[in-house]
């Protein structure tokens, strides 16, 4: 895998091309800025891009706009964001074009073993990665009238995945449950939410995050 | 005066005189059997009759009147059925009634040198033309006579050629002088309007030009052609200069009809101002009695040493610019106003129209403007005050973000290489307790740099900004009802923030249960309501804001509700 990296830090750039050299995966460039990451993507066309939320020249959301390019001009190219926020408000502007190939990611939680090449991985083969902190925040967050009270704990466990992008096959996976249990997890949750069941397919995360963001109050 | 009734009485004489002298005769001018030309000369005369009332000193009072009653002379004297005396008389006046008419053309006033020299030639010559056709000339003792042939019964000398020649010079005088004057006056409307013609000043200068074409035109003609009543050329110079002649007499009286009126107006003005118009309103009350609908008022502001304009915003220092121009009125030597008006109105005339009791009013409002100047000063400092604490939170949190956490992140993939690289079990064992100092480390400083200014207000507003307030509460349910979507001055989405963030501690130290935000854009301004239920005495975080919300000139009431506290917040939002 071929990995381009922006960040405005150079301490911060070597690191994760270190960690990365770890676990097998090669960086082709790094940038500092997003002008400076637009010409390499033209120039190397690497299968992902790791991007820094805050770039110059005004250090708020540059790496989020650059994000947003890359993934309009270049489809092919997958791009994880690395943020400072755990305002959902970030990840949404960030997954509102579409959600294949795309993550949003806690910029400390890099230096968690395989978090990162986890995240690369999933991104690359078009999954959705969204930071299991921002959907934490989600869950928890007090509301009026709970909908998620009628919720089992399992239920809660698979929305909670399905939040942070994963498919029915990696909630199995992960849940270590066959795909017919899961199915009827999924599909639990979604008549108790009253949600439309959306499938598999990349606008679940979305709906699940937009229902999740409301504040139950009706 | 006594100059005046004089040469008032000595026309009214000469009126008189040929009054009586052509009673007896059948009206023998252009008239012939035709109604017409008499009704122009009527009018003519009657409208001459009025510019030596508004005349300003003795010598132009004396031209006028002069003129206005010599020009029917010509006419109605001059014609076949009068006697040889009165003919003569009248054709001799001819230059005279067209040099008066270049003089009372020319521009007036001491300023002008030029004009008045172009006056006395223009006079000289057309006395000495007079003269010469008075005693010098007689038609009938030249062989080669064959036009203007009536026999001269005034003749003293017979000096033919002589007389001749000083009737052609003088005539010639006063048709040069026309010319000069018909100049003299467009230059003089050209400047006074700004280099562009107003369709006043040309019309003016129109009426002037005829009325000095149709009369020294005419004596010049008299020298060439015979005088007939059925000569085309006669005929139009006659209506030429009976119509100058009205259009220049009434376009004359424009002016101090205006003047006349304004004096009637501003003292009608200065009735209102006694009876208190409301604060702010006399620049339109000016406006209404100059009709001058774009006229400014500009106060003095004694405190900026600058002019404000009536609400006490600063204005571009008055000075005359195209097509305005700017009278200062001062009281007790100190400046006090500033009227930028239209260039018809006379500033010195204004100035001297204006009466105490206007002079007090303005200085009352200049009073008021410098006021609201200051205040103005006042509220934008605060303002100022409160964009430059703003700037400083988004200062800290930036150096936080962009220094120290990068550091804390580097540091963290620095310990996760050690984790990697390191075999000895006991350092393993310290590099994991340093990942997760770390970790910690950063999450800290997350929430530290978040509460100092959350970064989410300036990259996606204040909506975005009061969502995530009600995201990150764990312990108590926030209700967004309606949020305001647009953006708004730093300054204002800081406020709002700060007001809706210090309202969910107050709710949370009052234990309440929820809290509800209702909030919209109306008019200019944010209205927000914040309903809680804990007791009204815990809002203690939301009063600290009071200020900064006043510096805003924005509202902010914290009142006991039914069911709890509900805070109203109103801040101007306007950009």
């Amino acid at each position: 895998m071929r990995v381009l990296i922006a960040d405005d830090t150079a301490l911060i750039r070597s690191g994760v091309t270190r960690l990365l050299q770890e676990s097998g995966i090669d960086t082709v460039g790094e940038a500092g800025d997003a002008g400076q990451l637009l010409a390499l993507v033209r120039a190397t066309r690497p299968d992902a891009v790791v991007v820094d939320i805050r770039m110059p020249p005004t250090h708020t959301d540059e790496g989020l706009v650059a994000a947003r390019t890359i993934r309009r001009q270049h489809p092919g190219v997958a791009v994880l964001l690395l943020s400072q926020y755990l305002d959902s408000s970030y990840a949404m502007r960030l997954l509102q074009d579409g959600t294949a190939g795309v993550g949003y990611l806690m910029k400390d939680e890099v230096a968690r073993a395989s978090t990162l090449s986890d995240a690369l991985h999933r991104v690359v083969s078009g999954e959705c990665v969204v930071d299991p902190a921002i959907v934490r925040r989600l869950l928890g967050r007090a509301r009026g009238q709970n909908p998620l009270d009628a919720l089992s704990a399992r239920e809660r466990e698979v929305l909670a995945l399905m939040a942070e992008g994963h498919t029915n096959g990696a909630l199995c996976r992960l849940l270590s449950l066959s795909p017919k249990t899961v199915e009827s997890h999924v599909g639990h949750v979604f008549s108790k939410l009253g949600l439309l069941d959306e499938g598999d397919g990349h606008r679940r995360v979305l709906a699940v995050l937009a229902h999740l963001r409301q504040d139950g109050s009706g | 005066m006594a100059g005046r009734a004089a040469v008032s009485l000595l026309a009214l004489v000469l009126l008189a005189v040929m009054a009586t002298a052509t009673a007896h005769l059948p009206l023998t001018t252009y008239v012939g059997d035709r109604q017409v030309p008499l009704v122009l000369l009527a009018v003519a005369t009657v409208a001459l009759l009025l510019p030596p009332t508004m005349a300003r000193s003795r010598g132009r009072f004396a031209v006028l009147a002069v003129l206005a009653l010599a020009w029917p002379v010509p006419e109605l004297a001059g014609w076949s059925l009068a006697s040889l005396e009165l003919r003569t008389l009248a054709e001799a006046t001819t230059p005279v009634v067209a040099a008066l008419a270049v003089v009372a053309v020319l521009p007036a006033g001491p300023s002008n040198p030029r004009a008045r020299a172009v006056g006395r030639l223009v006079l000289l010559g057309a006395f000495t033309a007079a003269g010469a056709r008075l005693v010098l000339v007689d038609p009938f003792l030249d062989p080669r006579c064959w036009r203007t042939c009536d026999h001269n019964p005034l003749l003293v000398a017979p000096w033919q050629t002589a007389g001749g020649a000083l009737l052609i010079a003088g005539t010639a005088a006063v048709a040069g002088g026309a010319v000069a004057a018909v100049w003299l006056r467009s230059r003089r409307a050209v400047r006074s309007s700004g280099g562009r013609a107003d369709r006043e000043g040309v019309g003016t200068l129109l009426c002037a030009a005829a009325l000095l074409t149709g009369t020294a035109g005419a004596a010049v003609l008299r020298l060439v052609v015979r005088e007939r009543a059925d000569s085309p050329a006669y005929v139009l110079l006659f209506v030429l200069a009976q119509l100058g002649a009205a259009g220049w007499a009434l376009s004359e009286l424009r002016s101090p009809v205006r003047q006349w009126w304004l004096g009637v107006r501003l003292h009608r003005l200065a009735g209102a101002v006694c009876s208190s118009p409301p604060p702010g309103s006399l620049a339109q009350v000016l406006r209404r009695a100059l009709c001058d609908p774009v006229l400014e008022v500009l106060y003095w502001a004694p405190g900026r040493e600058e002019y404000v304009d009536p609400a006490g915003h600063p204005a571009t220092p008055p000075r005359d610019r195209e097509g305005r121009r700017t009278t200062l009125v001062a009281r007790q030597g100190q400046p006090v106003a500033a009227l930028v008006h239209a260039p018809s109105l006379d500033g010195a005339s204004l100035d001297r129209t204006l009466g105490a009791a206007l002079r007090l009013a303005l200085a009352n409002e200049q009073l008021r403007a410098a006021n609201l100047a200051e205040l103005a000063e006042l509220r934008s400092s605060s303002v100022r005050i409160v964009e430059r604490a703003e700037l400083e939170r988004r200062r800290l949190e930036r150096n936080l973000h962009d220094g120290a956490q990068q550091r804390l992140v580097s540091l963290a993939l620095l310990v996760r290489m050690l984790l990697v690289q390191s075999s000895d079990v006991r350092a393993v064992q310290l590099a994991e307790r340093a990942a997760l100092l770390t970790r910690l480390a950063v999450e800290e400083l997350r929430r530290v740099a978040r509460g100092i200014y959350p970064a989410v207000l300036s990259d996606g507003g204040l909506a975005a900004a009061l969502h995530d307030v009600a995201e990150s509460s764990v312990d108590l349910p926030i209700q967004l009802r309606s949020v305001p979507q647009g953006r708004y001055s730093r300054a204002v989405e800081t406020t709002v923030y700060l007001v809706v963030a210090a309202a969910a501690k107050d709710a949370r130290s009052g234990r309440a249960g929820s809290l509800r935000i209702v909030g919209e854009e109306r008019a200019g301004a944010l209205h927000l309501e914040l309903l809680h239920d804990s007791p009204c005495d815990r809002a203690v975080a939301v009063r600290e804001l009071d200020d900064q919300v006043r510096a805003l000139s924005g509202v902010l009431d914290v009142e006991r509700s039914s069911d709890g506290t509900v805070v109203h917040l109103r801040l101007p939002c306007a950009s």
